[in-house]
């Protein structure tokens, strides 16, 4: 089995753009919120390394990603690490028969998991306080952030993948090695 | 070794997602991080949220004391601030009043309230709609530490959940995972008011006897020991006496606005329970 070449800049790229997306997703991101609905940058990075990095690495990253977007939002640490992980793993149980080059699927894939996630947070929230009644339009909330998510994934795939361009500049004997 | 190649796949989900969710069910209801990592994270996510914010608040500031109408801004800020400290005035005076006809001394009263504070600045918000947190500027090398309080002139915003050097994590009253002990300032009736979505609050616990109604001023109890007694959480918005049930349905409008959150005091106070 050839490994993929690219996996040391990929993995880079998706450590060094979440943490620069979770940051503006605390503020700029904030700034531009449609009411409750907000941009989700980094459940692209978590969909994007499900289907492109490696198991043990991509799970590394992802990890990452979700204690990251613990610490700066919701009072309850490993939420989001599991709800990661969670995705990650549809990911990489969907690569094996799919492929998300195309735009459309990158949409379909974003926008499906990202009401996933909100379902396993509202699911989460309910287990850890268990006088919390979920508001009743939120079938209808989750189904619009999944819209906007959708809407917008193609363009952190994009930065993804730029960004993963250049740093593979870095790694030219192991990047170039990939025909 | 042939058992962990054919089952490589399942062994390392198994592995990473059990480790998350031993992390999450470690962490839920302490509500306090303990891990060092985080601390060095958010100490390095802090300034980069400093400067975008600065840079966002440099804009709006050109947008609405240059293009918008120059002299109304300002009148209009200067206003609210005064506007929002006399609120407050008037609800420790209408408290002092109270506690004086309970024969309580006014100077006890007074020193209830008379804590250290450190004011810190808004850097970040949650980015997540269900969750609302924020990131203040001030840390443990001021003295900020987990549980402790923290206000505005409009009344209470909620509290530290956990602090890194420079930086402190602070859980909004309108998070559903945050509880405050509280009394209607007018009937002394008790109850615990929890976030609720939309960003309003909920009175829970008040039982069917007690007097609540809309209008009313809710504040701290003093109780739980995170808080002081007498801050003003916000105003009784609806009561609804529930067909089945032992309590009253009561809902809170904040007495901050929490979409505006720039500016916060940090109670330089332990909880009184830990002590």
């Amino acid at each position: 089995m050839r490994r993929d070449a690219s996996r040391g800049p990929r993995a880079l790229a998706t450590l060094v753009l979440g943490f620069l997306l979770a940051v503006l997703g605390s503020t700029a991101f904030s700034w531009w919120a449609l009411g409750p609905l907000r941009l989700e940058p980094l459940i692209v990075l978590v969909v994007s390394a499900g289907y492109r990095l490696p198991l043990v690495l991509g799970f590394v990253v992802v990890m990452f990603l979700g204690y990251l977007a613990d610490l700066l939002s919701g009072g309850v640490m490993g939420l989001n690490l599991v709800i990661f992980s969670v995705i990650y793993v549809i990911c990489q149980l969907a690569r094996r028969k799919l492929d998300i080059a195309s735009w459309p699927f990158q949409m379909l894939s974003v926008g499906v998991l990202s009401v996933l996630a909100h379902l396993l947070t509202a699911g989460g929230v309910t287990l850890t306080v268990p006088s919390y009644v979920p508001p009743a339009n939120l079938p209808l909330l989750f189904l619009a952030q999944g819209l906007i998510s959708a809407l917008t994934a193609p363009l952190f795939f994009g930065l993804n993948e730029a960004l993963v361009g250049l740093l593979a500049r870095c790694w030219p004997s192991e990047y170039k090695a990939v025909p | 070794m042939n058992f962990f190649r054919k089952y490589r796949f399942p062994i390392i989900v198994g592995l990473f997602v059990l480790g998350a969710l031993a992390y999450f069910s470690f962490s839920a209801g302490k509500g306090v991080e303990r891990i060092p990592a985080g601390r060095y994270l958010l100490e390095a996510a802090g300034p980069v949220q400093r400067g975008i914010s600065g840079v966002g608040q440099w804009f709006n500031s050109i947008w609405r004391h240059y293009f918008a109408l120059v002299q109304a801004a300002e009148e209009n800020d200067r206003l609210r601030r005064e506007l929002a400290a006399l609120k407050q005035r008037t609800v420790d005076h209408d408290e002092l009043e109270l506690a004086n006809r309970r024969l309580k001394k006014l100077l006890e009263f007074k020193r209830n309230l008379d804590y250290p504070m450190v004011a810190a600045e808004v850097v970040g918000t949650d980015p997540s709609s269900q969750f609302k947190t924020v990131i203040i500027n001030k840390g443990s090398s001021d003295g900020v530490l987990p549980l402790m309080p923290v206000v505005c002139a409009r009344g209470a915003v909620g509290r530290i959940i956990w602090a890194s050097p420079h930086y402190a994590k602070l859980l909004l009253l309108i998070d559903p995972n945050s509880g405050v002990d509280v009394i209607v300032q007018r009937s002394r009736a008790r109850g615990v008011v929890e976030g609720a979505p939309g960003g309003e609050l909920r009175l829970k616990y008040v039982i069917h006897t007690e007097d609540v109604q809309p209008g009313d001023k809710v504040v701290t109890s003093g109780a739980a020991g995170v808080y002081p007694k007498g801050v003003l959480v916000g105003t009784v918005s609806k009561v609804r006496q529930e067909e089945d049930g032992a309590f009253q349905r009561v809902e809170i409008s904040p007495a901050v606005d929490f979409g505006r959150l720039e500016e916060v005091l940090v109670m330089l106070r332990r909880r009184q329970l830990d002590q």
